[in-house]
This record gives C-alpha cells, structure tokens and sequence, in this order.
C-alpha cells in the first residue's frame, strides 16, 4: 500500500518552499556578486549526497509588528549533519536572503541543537555566519537567543574544534560568537565584522573611520588578529575548512589524523645545512627550515600576516600531526612582542587540548624593547607563552636554530618548561642577554678605562659569546638534550615524535589554571 | 577636528594627528548619552558595499615607508629620485642583534630619505618615502 499521494505531495511542497529561501531573484544577485547561497555553502562544504537536514520546517516565533503571518522559510538559518573526507561533521549555515538572516528565537534554536550535536557526538562544527545580526522584532529574546549560542560555543571550546566563516555581515554582538571559536576564516569582499561600526564611532567619539580600516577580512587579518584566514570566495573558504580538518581530531579524545607509515625514514637532508646564514646578524626565513621539515613540504600557515614575527602552522613530520611555532627573524628580528605571544599562546593551547605535538623553532634575540610595549603590559601578554608551554602535556620538542636569549629562550618551549627533547644547533646561541649588553654590565668598569672602548668591548664581547652563549655550555649543563647538524634535524623529530606517541603527563586536579589574560 | 600633520625635526620627519579642541563652529563631541552604542546590533542590511570605502589602511600617509622596530641605521640603498621596485631593499637596520633589510612596500618612486647611517631611529617613524 503506497503513501496517499496527497500526504507526499504536500511533503514536496513544502519542502521546495523551506529550500527555496530567499527566491530565485535574491539567489541570483547573490551569484552575480560572486556569493553562494546558504544552503550551496553547505552543500559545498559536506560530500555530496551526505547532508542531512535538522528544521527545515522550522517556523519563526516572530509574533510582533505584524510579521506573525510572515513566511519566514527555515527561519532564515540551514543547519545539519554530513561528511567531510569520510567523517561526520556538524554544519550551519546563515541565510541571508531571508529577512537579512537576522537571528530570532527559533533561528537560534537551531543553531543552538546543532551546536549540542556536535559536543555529543564529538564532531566538529562549521558555522557560515552571514547576518544582519539580532531580529528586533523579537527584542530581547533575540538577545538572550545570542547569549545561548555563546554559552555553547564556550561548553564547546577544547571538546570539538569549532570553525567559523564570515561570509556576509557579522555586525555586533553577533561578533562574539565566532570570537569564540577556534579559527575564522573570512572572504576578502562582501563580508564585514565589527561590534561598532563606522558611523556609531563617528556619533559618539567624533572618529572617522571607514569599513575597510576597523571592519575588512584584511584589517582583521593583519591589524587586529581576529581571523586567521583570508579567503577570496566562498569556495575557497571552504577549502580552507577542509584542509584545516585534515589536521584536526574530530575531538579531544581523539588523535589528530597522522598518518604513520610503518617504515620511518630517517634520511638526512641537507639542504638544512645551508639555511641558516654564517653571519648571525642576517636574517632568514623560518618558513624554508618549516618547509624541509614538514612531509612533502607541505604545511598550512596560521594567521600569516599577523604578528608575522612568530609563525605558526600545522604539518605532518614522519606523519605525525604536529603544530609548528617558529620566530620569524625576518620580521621585527624574531623578537617577541605583545601580538606575537598573543598569537603563539592561543596556538599553542590549541594544539595541546586537541592532543597535536608542538615542534618549536628557536631564534629568538628576546622581548621586545620599546615604551609601548611595557605599558601596554608586555609582561601579562609575554606571560601567556610561559603558561601556554608549562601547561601544555602534549610532547614538546624544540630546535633551537640560533638565538636563544633571556626569558625570550625560556618562553619558545624551553627545557624549563616541560619540553620533552631540546635538540641545538651548532649555530645556536644560547645566553642570559646578548654578548654586548653582557659586556656592558660585567665590564663597566674596564670599559671605563680602555684606551679603545669600542675594540676592548668587541673583544670582550667575542671571548663572552664564545665562552657563555655556546651551545655546549648548555649541552653541558643538560638544558639541551643533544647538538644536531641541521641535516639530521627532521629524522631525530620524526624519531621523538614517534616515541612519543603514547605519551602520558597528568597534572594535579583543578578547575583550570589562572592563565594572565 | 582631526588633522593629519607632518613634521620635520633634523630632517627627520614625524606623522602626527592634532584635534583641534576648539574651532569655532564645530559642535562639540556629542554627550555620551545621546549616542549610545546600541545595545544589540541592529538588522543592518544596508551595510554592505557602499561602505566600504578604498581608503588607505595605512597608519601614515601613503607612501610612507614607517621604521618597525627601534635600532640603527646601517646603509641606506637608496637615493631621492631613483625608482625602485617592490621589495627592493630601501634601507638596513640593525636592531635586536640583526640587521634588517627595509624594502619597498611597493614599486615606486622615491621621494624622500629622511635618515642617514648611523641614525638612531624609533619604531613608527618614517624612513623613507615613495611616491
């Protein structure tokens, strides 16, 4: 006995009404603006014929301003499940051309449950946001709607990796709720975000400003270091989130995907010997030795144009995920400042919540000096890396390349703070300050009374960096666990690392840590 | 009213931005409470591109090549007048125990020099300009 055929067509019906959204007149300007609908972003994001649908009859609570009798279809947001490379993610997706997407009871509802979903059944969760911002009409319990997503992209954070894409307006409070997640990837055009924009900044202070300068992918991505990635359509966002996946663990409990062949190589590769330069006053570029070190060369670079004196990025060494932190010599030096510990801290606690080894690399001349640093409160933001690393019980292995200087040296993953193997090169440095500042303090007083001030103290500068910022001084004193040629650099990680696997550290019990925020 | 100024001390040019407190015929910032941030963000469809202006992202004017951290100046690689090309090393700076090439933020032509080896210079400060 078939399903009555008025039972199935009115299914029909109403299902093409809810997938339709906006029409075909709003889809269409959106394809001519080079924007993909909301339901096409998912259906981009997921494996084809694997999204299934949460609410797609879901029907808005709006009872004011007469939108009551107002057909308002999926409540103007897509939600569900899929696959992604064959594993269950959690998706959903902003429709803005339903009543600008703006966010009511029920759009939050759905949000909310997909949200749930995705912490029981421990699986990432992709969230497209593309919206006017809170549903007025609804009035405050639009509000409180927006305070629920929150508390649940908090319940979320370090259970499930939550990824968000702004892929229209992001305007407000509605901010918040990618702030809170681990990575935002944004589109370069027709994407804005902000909490105030330019004209109320311009009516209660006098500044004016501009969009591009306070609220563009570009002023987050290299400005304010609010995003992490910049893409330059939607399709391209999407392939950041996958490749993103590919080195994320479906959740805490997981590992990250490795993928660990039962033969190790542990070939040299010199082409790591020519790298650093012989003069130590000349900078090169971290991302060469993260290229030779990473399988096939191939990394993912995280917030690349923020704070790019330190470099961070995911990779695979011997197939094992891991989560590289570099200083950057040739941006600021290397040294660490306020966005660079800022940027290398968040990372770094990422990496050691969803269980992916940290690989550091050291050439570091120290913090920063400058008066806007100290008030600013470089100490507060520098502590966030000695915090991150000590706290951190995924295995920790550093190459110290060259300088490793002061609490600089200390907070790039010493052995002080918990690393588990400190590999040298022979071109590292490794001292309490530099060998001129040194000299200045230890000699004042000779120096006062040199005939040739300036060849007494390079002479006592030389005799100091040889003698107490070598390597083998701190080899000697075991602060390091062995010296390498930089050639043998990538098989004794890979090495580490597979030895490491199984590593266990537990911690004293406690709600968590007091990290200086 | 806000004005962007340049000012030349030792043939070192600095960028600043003056308020004028006090012109007449300029209201003064309107009191907090008028203007209220709103306390949840708005539906706010109409924001889309005719806000967004191509104004410069820059925090000096363009051109401007600023110094990015405080050191001195090893070589200067180029002259006034002579065209460069993006990336081109403008300048070296020794700073943290490094020396740091400066280059052209763009292709250009450059237009002014403001420093000399030897100098000691400020991050922020402006080292040389293209036009």
């Amino acid at each position: 006995m078939a399903i009555s055929k008025t039972l199935a067509d009115e299914l029909e019906k109403r299902r093409s009404v809810a997938l339709a959204g906006g029409g075909e007149a709003k889809t269409e300007a959106r394809h001519a603006k080079g924007k993909m609908t909301a339901r096409e972003r998912l259906m981009a994001l997921f494996t084809q014929g694997t999204f299934q649908e949460y609410g797609l009859h879901a029907q808005h609570a709006t009872r004011h301003f007469g939108m009551a009798d107002k057909s308002i279809p999926t409540d103007a947001v897509v939600c569900g499940t899929g696959f992604i490379d064959g594993r269950p993610v959690a998706g959903f997706s902003q429709d803005f051309s339903v009543v600008g997407g703006s966010l009511g009871e029920i759009h939050a509802k759905k949000i909310c449950h997909t949200l749930d979903h995705a912490v029981k059944a421990g699986v990432p969760v992709i969230g497209f946001n593309d919206s006017g911002g809170a549903r007025i009409q609804e009035g405050v319990g639009a509000l409180s709607a927006y305070g629920q997503v929150f508390y649940r992209n908090v319940q979320l954070s370090g259970v499930v990796p939550q990824i968000s894409v702004i892929a229209g307006p992001c305007a407000g409070g509605a901010a918040y709720s990618p702030a809170l997640t681990d990575f935002i990837i944004m589109t370069r055009h027709n994407a804005e975000m902000f909490i105030c924009g330019p004209e109320v900044i311009r009516a209660v202070t006098g500044q004016i400003t501009t969009m591009a300068e306070i609220g563009s992918a570009e002023a987050h991505a290299s400005v304010a270091g609010n995003i992490h990635f910049i893409a330059e359509d939607d399709a391209h966002a999407v392939a950041i989130v996958h490749r993103l996946l590919s080195f994320l663990p479906s959740n805490n409990m997981m590992d990250p995907p490795h993928r660990i062949e039962p033969d190790l190589s542990v070939a040299d590769d010199p082409v790591l010997d020519d790298i650093v330069p012989e003069d130590s006053k000349v900078p090169f570029d971290c991302r060469k030795v993260i290229e030779r070190l990473a399988d096939g060369g191939d990394y993912l670079e995280v917030m690349p144009s923020f704070a790019a004196n330190i470099v961070i990025a995911f990779g695979r060494i011997g197939g094992v995920v891991v989560g590289f932190v570099s200083n950057q010599p040739t941006v600021k030096a290397g040294t660490l400042d306020i966005d660079a510990s800022d940027k290398a801290a968040r990372f770094v606690r990422f990496c050691n919540v969803f269980n992916i080894p940290l690989v550091t690399l050291v050439d570091v001349p120290g913090f920063l000096p400058g008066v806007q640093e100290e008030r600013r409160g470089i100490i507060r933001h520098g502590a966030k890396m000695l915090f991150a690393y000590a706290s951190a019980t995924v295995p920790k292995i550093t190459v110290i390349m060259r300088k490793a200087y002061g609490g600089a040296y200390l907070a790039m993953c010493s052995q002080d703070l918990g690393a588990d193997r400190v590999l040298a090169w022979p071109t590292a440095e490794i001292a309490v300050m530099g060998a001129e500042g040194a000299v200045n303090i230890l000699y004042k007083r000779d120096l006062e009374q040199a005939d040739d001030r300036k060849a007494k103290s390079k002479e006592l500068a030389d005799e100091y960096r040889e003698e107490f910022a070598s390597p083998y001084l701190s080899a000697g004193k075991l602060f390091v666990s062995d010296i390498i040629q930089p050639r043998q650099t990538r098989s004794a990680i890979a090495l580490t690392l597979r030895g490491l696997l199984s590593k266990r550290e537990t911690r004293p019990p406690k709600k968590h840590g007091n990290i200086p925020l | 009213m806000m004005k962007r100024l340049r000012i030349t001390v030792e043939g070192t040019a600095y960028d600043v931005t003056v308020e004028e407190m006090d012109q007449p015929g300029t209201p003064a910032p309107a009191p907090i409470t008028a203007a209220a941030p709103p306390p949840a963000p708005a539906p706010t469809p109409a924001v889309a591109p005719a806000l967004i202006a191509n104004a410069s992202t820059a925090p000096v004017g363009p051109g401007a090549v600023a110094c990015p951290l405080a050191g001195t100046v090893v070589s200067v690689d180029v002259a006034v007048g002579q065209v460069v090309t993006q990336g081109q090393t403008l300048l070296v700076l020794e700073a943290m125990k490094m020396n740091t090439p400066i280059g052209a933020p763009q292709a250009g032509t450059v237009a002014t020099v403001s420093v000399t080896p030897g100098a000691t210079v400020t991050e922020g400060q402006v080292l040389v300009t293209l036009s």
